[in-house]
């Protein structure tokens, strides 16, 4: 299984603290000469995606067998605190809510996601199920989202041919 | 020797900004980079009638997006979580463009207007902004973007409303490992948090702690985390008195009484 994500993307916050750094330097230097530096941070909300990946079989159980998949993403916030959730794109309601759907038939147990150390949380749900939440502004903060469905009893082997939109979802500052 | 280090300092600044964009521009055009952005991220003004201010919408990657924009309300769960209740829209507040193609690299400008007074003087709600970006799905999975940023017309000074009505106790897990709360329902018209002062006495024994303020949707309910038990009570009944306060305003003293377990 592997998703991607540009590897300069996620150096940025490395250079950007490279930059800080540099331009604290340049300021205590200024300073000395009497001139102040600063500047404001527009209030912005930012989400970046990469591909996600193929679901991979990783596992059975006495519950069924187990595939996962991982969507890379960067968020931006200038506001705290920020949610990370995931949304069904298809279905807001009824059987086919935050289920797996390949022409008229439908998974019977809903997909999960989880991110971070939370725990996996079902797409079902009527309200959408917060995964991360950062309670600071966060710049190029990079995380992963886990997928994970279960298909038991004389569900299909594999998960060829099924499919979903998914909305992740960033959330500023909740109401 | 001073100006000569300043000189130097500086330039390497210079080059540092040089070197970090080049980096963004790099990532950018590796992997059809960059996303979705809207600011404001929380976009908050007196609810007055006309045009109350305006959003940009910025597609940053390399790829068009069709871009839909609807304004919410909020549908609350009893832990306090919030998401956009996606069967409503909001009828007092009008977008000057709800649904457009947004090219690579381009921005849109949005105006928010406000139709009429919302009834309660106040109208709090989510800016749902969906970008689909073309292309088939891949690996069954297709993602569109979605961010959604608080839109809060806040009542006049003068009409705020402080209010809450407060429900039962639920005593969540036992006496060692649990958390006591109290159902609260806003019935003000602000989204100040909720939260409060809180004595539990009974038993021979007694605890004072700050209920963990929640912010509550105007009409919703919410359990309002009151204390973590963790084993500082024995079992046995209860009297819990609550301070209630929001904003800075008192909202009155809630007494219940409870059987630990």
């Amino acid at each position: 299984m592997s998703a991607t994500l540009p590897r300069s993307r996620v150096a940025a916050p490395a250079l950007i603290a490279t930059l800080v750094a540099v331009l604290a330097s340049a300021t205590a230097a200024h300073a000395e000469e009497g001139t102040s530096i600063g500047g404001t941070v527009e209030s912005t909300l930012g989400l970046s995606v990469g591909e996600p990946s193929a679901f991979t079989r990783s596992g059975a159980s006495r519950r069924g067998r187990v595939f996962t998949a991982l969507i890379p993403i960067e968020v931006t916030a200038t506001e705290g605190p920020t949610w990370l959730s995931i949304a069904d794109g298809e279905a807001f309601a009824g059987r086919r809510r935050g289920r797996l759907v390949k022409g008229t038939s439908t998974l019977a147990i809903p997909l999960r996601a989880a991110a971070g150390n939370g725990p996996y949380r079902s797409l079902d749900a009527a309200v959408d199920p917060v995964l991360e939440e950062w309670g600071e502004p966060v710049s190029l903060e990079a995380a992963a989202i886990r997928l994970r469905q279960t298909v038991r009893g004389r569900a299909p082997r594999t998960l060829r041919g099924y499919h979903k939109l998914l909305l992740v979802t960033i959330t500023a500052a909740g109401p | 020797m001073r100006p000569v280090r300043l000189f130097s300092a500086r330039r390497s600044a210079i080059a540092a900004i040089a070197l970090l964009a080049g980096g963004a521009g790099a990532g950018h055009a590796l992997a059809a980079g960059g996303g979705l952005s809207v600011s404001p991220g929380i976009f908050e003004r007196t609810a007055n009638p006309g045009n109350v201010g305006s959003l940009k919408i910025s597609n940053t990657t390399g790829t068009s997006m069709a871009v839909k924009v609807v304004l919410r309300p909020w549908v609350q769960s009893p832990s306090g979580e919030v998401s956009p209740n996606r069967g409503r829209t909001l009828g007092e507040a009008r977008l000057s463009a709800s649904s457009f193609t947004l090219g690579a690299g381009s921005s849109q400008l949005l105006g928010v207007s406000l139709a009429r007074t919302p009834a309660g003087r106040s109208l709090y709600g989510a800016v749902e902004v969906t970008g689909m970006p073309g292309g088939r799905a891949t690996n069954g999975i297709k993602i569109a973007y979605r961010l959604v940023c608080s839109l809060r017309l806040d009542a006049p000074g003068g009409a705020q409303s402080f209010r809450a009505s407060a429900g039962s106790l639920i005593e969540q897990g036992g006496v060692k490992h649990g958390t006591l709360l109290l159902a609260v329902r806003n019935t003000g018209n602000t989204i100040a948090p909720i939260g409060g002062k809180v004595r539990i006495s009974g038993s021979g024994h007694s605890l004072s702690a700050n209920a963990t303020a929640k912010a509550i949707v105007p009409g919703a309910t919410v359990n309002v985390p009151l204390v973590q038990l963790l084993g500082s009570l024995p079992r046995g009944r209860y009297t819990v008195t609550v301070g209630l306060s929001q904003g800075g305003h008192s909202l009155g003293t809630v007494t219940r009484t409870i059987e630990l377990r």
